[in-house]
């Protein structure tokens, strides 16, 4: 190859994502000219038609902006709606919430680590080519999601978009033995957590570190799921939650039809699993904190490719914390609060299994939405998926395209992208020259 | 006794992709009351496990090639795949197609597993049936009754 030959890696739609998008990475000899992640699923406008609706009406509107993590949204929606209105979900309705989203993140961690990210890691190009050699992999994987699946279908009513959840708690709380039902699954699942993390463990990884701003929420002394209060990094970041909007700044690039969010005079940052893990490593479970210092996972893991591990170490921690849940549970007297509307603005946020999840209303005081701004993970993870991408390229531009090209698609998916929910956005490009 | 499954599938908010849907509801009139009859939007991966067991699953979705809107496209599945290009995948979920690969893979199709796609037209968000589909649906129907029929008396 000529110095200064072009060369061009290049995926033009991403497989095992959420949603729609491809990747361009163009080289000019040893130089990164440029590395794009390109989302062109539609934008869907979905702040757009949240004005002039009533204010309980946005969960169950921004529910159906995932499939995968409805759960996320309906929780952001109700702490944001909540905390205009002065009203905070506390006790056993706040414990059911909790439960409601484990089963999210069970599901939505079961599909991203055995079917969409294995498959990487395996040199398969798909979980149904994986099932050929070794169903008992993808078995594990169905069995685990459906056991994620059932506890939304108890709490929530059903498993995509549930139907039972409301500003100010639920319309129905489950009782007792309902959630004791699920238990042998739950203690199923655990188990079965604890050995996808050894196994997790096994797989091979390159020797790639970033030096990564870690963001989460802070929720007060536990592992933040359902509710934060403040947006936290371990650079130094720490601010209460309604100043989301002066620290993130939303910019749109001409390659993506989804916003991507930077830190204020910062940057690029990463949320999700890894920065949750690195932060509050020490709320984990002593079962989840466990089998990570079992398989010598450090507290802060900085290879994103080591993510699989990090995600399945959560899987645990849902585990622990519904068979928790399910335990000390007593059901209310009443499911839920009474929500009067009050003008004013808040943001309400929850950790979607990949990230952190900020939406910010503002309602007059007949409880009408004037307006509504969501920031999704995948779009606050855009900048720093494109660095990881800028940093793997320049470290290991010898590889043959053909596995470069797999590498980087590889980078993109160590994140669990979710395109739709970003372009409210996958296909990967090297170009070398 | 022959235990069989239809399950019809589809999203009853986007047109003629509900036209699965339509189908099971009229077919639970239509067939004995033996036959189970499942009309679901639920993700696609839990179907396998709804024919566990059986002898036979029909599954009827809602399809989109070039052919004229109402046609329906017969695949025995343990003979052949669903065209990709026929099935198109969810990018959202484990889609129909999938499941049906997967199921495969993991030898988990009933011994006689048929698929019924529906050549679709329209498929707007909050839209009925387009009026070529609602037109072929009472022939769609009876076609699909008959097939149930045979299985049963095989």
């Amino acid at each position: 190859m000529a110095d200064k030959a072009t060369r061009t890696i290049k995926t033009e739609y991403l497989a095992r994502v959420e949603g729609e998008g491809g990747m361009l990475i163009r080289l000019k000899g040893n130089e990164i000219e440029e590395v794009k992640l390109n989302i062109f699923e539609p934008p869907r406008f979905f702040e757009a038609f949240l004005r002039g609706r009533y204010f309980t009406e946005a969960p169950d509107i921004t529910a159906r902006i995932c499939g995968i993590c409805p759960v996320a949204y309906q929780m952001a929606a109700c702490n944001s709606m909540e905390s205009i209105c002065g009203v905070k979900v506390e006790g056993q309705l706040k414990a059911l919430r909790r439960l409601l989203y484990c089963g999210e993140w069970i599901e939505s961690h079961a599909l991203h680590i055995y079917m969409l990210h294995a498959p990487d890691f395996l040199g398969y190009p798909s979980a149904i080519e994986i099932a050929k050699d070794a169903p008992e992999v993808v078995e594990t994987a169905l069995r685990l999601k459906k056991i994620g699946n059932h506890v939304m279908t108890v709490v929530g009513g059903r498993e995509i978009h549930p139907i039972n959840v409301k500003v100010g708690g639920f319309y129905r709380a489950s009782s007792k033995a309902e959630l004791e039902a699920m238990v042998p699954d739950l203690e199923w699942a655990l188990e079965t957590s604890l050995e996808t993390v050894k196994w997790a463990a096994t797989l091979d990884f390159p020797d790639f570190e970033q030096d990564y701003e870690f963001v989460a929420l802070g929720a007060n002394g536990v592992y933040p799921i359902e509710y934060g209060d403040r947006l936290v990094s371990n650079k130094g970041l720490d601010i209460p939650l309604d100043e989301f909007y002066e620290h993130v700044v939303e910019e749109h690039v001409a390659h993506a039809n989804a916003l991507q969010g930077h830190l204020k005079e910062r940057g690029s940052y990463l949320t999700g699993p890894m920065a949750r893990y690195a932060l509050w490593y020490d709320l984990l479970s002593v079962e989840a904190r466990g089998v990570a210092e079992g398989i010598g996972l450090p507290k802060v893991v900085t290879n994103p490719f080591k993510s699989i591990i990090v995600r399945s170490v959560e899987l645990v921690e849902a585990c622990v914390e519904a068979l928790r849940i399910i335990r000390e549970y007593e059901q209310p007297a009443e499911p839920a609060l009474e929500v009067v509307p009050r003008a004013g603005t808040a943001c309400g946020a929850s950790e979607a299994p990949r990230g952190t999840l900020c939406h910010r209303y503002e309602i007059d005081a007949e409880g009408i939405i004037l307006d509504a701004t969501i920031t999704p993970p995948t779009a606050q993870n855009q900048p720093q998926i494109e660095a990881d991408l800028r940093g793997f390229v320049g470290q290991f531009m010898d590889l043959p395209n053909e596995e470069l090209t797999l590498r980087c698609e590889q980078t993109i998916r160590n994140y669990d992208p979710c395109i739709s929910c970003a372009t409210h956005f996958l296909t990967l490009e090297i170009e070398r020259a | 006794m022959t235990e069989i499954l239809v399950v019809g599938t589809g999203n009853s908010w986007r047109g003629d992709d509900s036209v699965g849907l339509e189908v099971a509801h009229a077919l639970r009139g239509r067939l004995p009351e033996s036959v189970r009859v499942l009309a679901t939007e639920a993700e696609q991966s839990s179907l396998m496990d709804e024919w566990e067991g059986c002898d036979a699953v029909v599954i009827v979705d809602a399809v989109h090639s070039d052919a004229a809107p109402g046609t329906i496209h017969r695949v025995d599945l343990n003979a052949e795949t669903v065209p990709h290009a026929v099935l198109q995948g969810s990018t959202h979920h484990f889609s129909l197609g999938d499941t049906i690969e997967l199921a495969r893979a993991l030898k988990r199709l009933p011994a006689k597993a048929l698929f019924f796609g529906i050549e679709g037209a329209a498929y707007a968000p909050g839209e009925p049936l387009s009026p070529a589909v609602a037109a072929a649906l009472p022939a769609i129907v009876e076609e699909i009754a008959k097939e149930v029929e045979s299985l049963l008396d095989a």
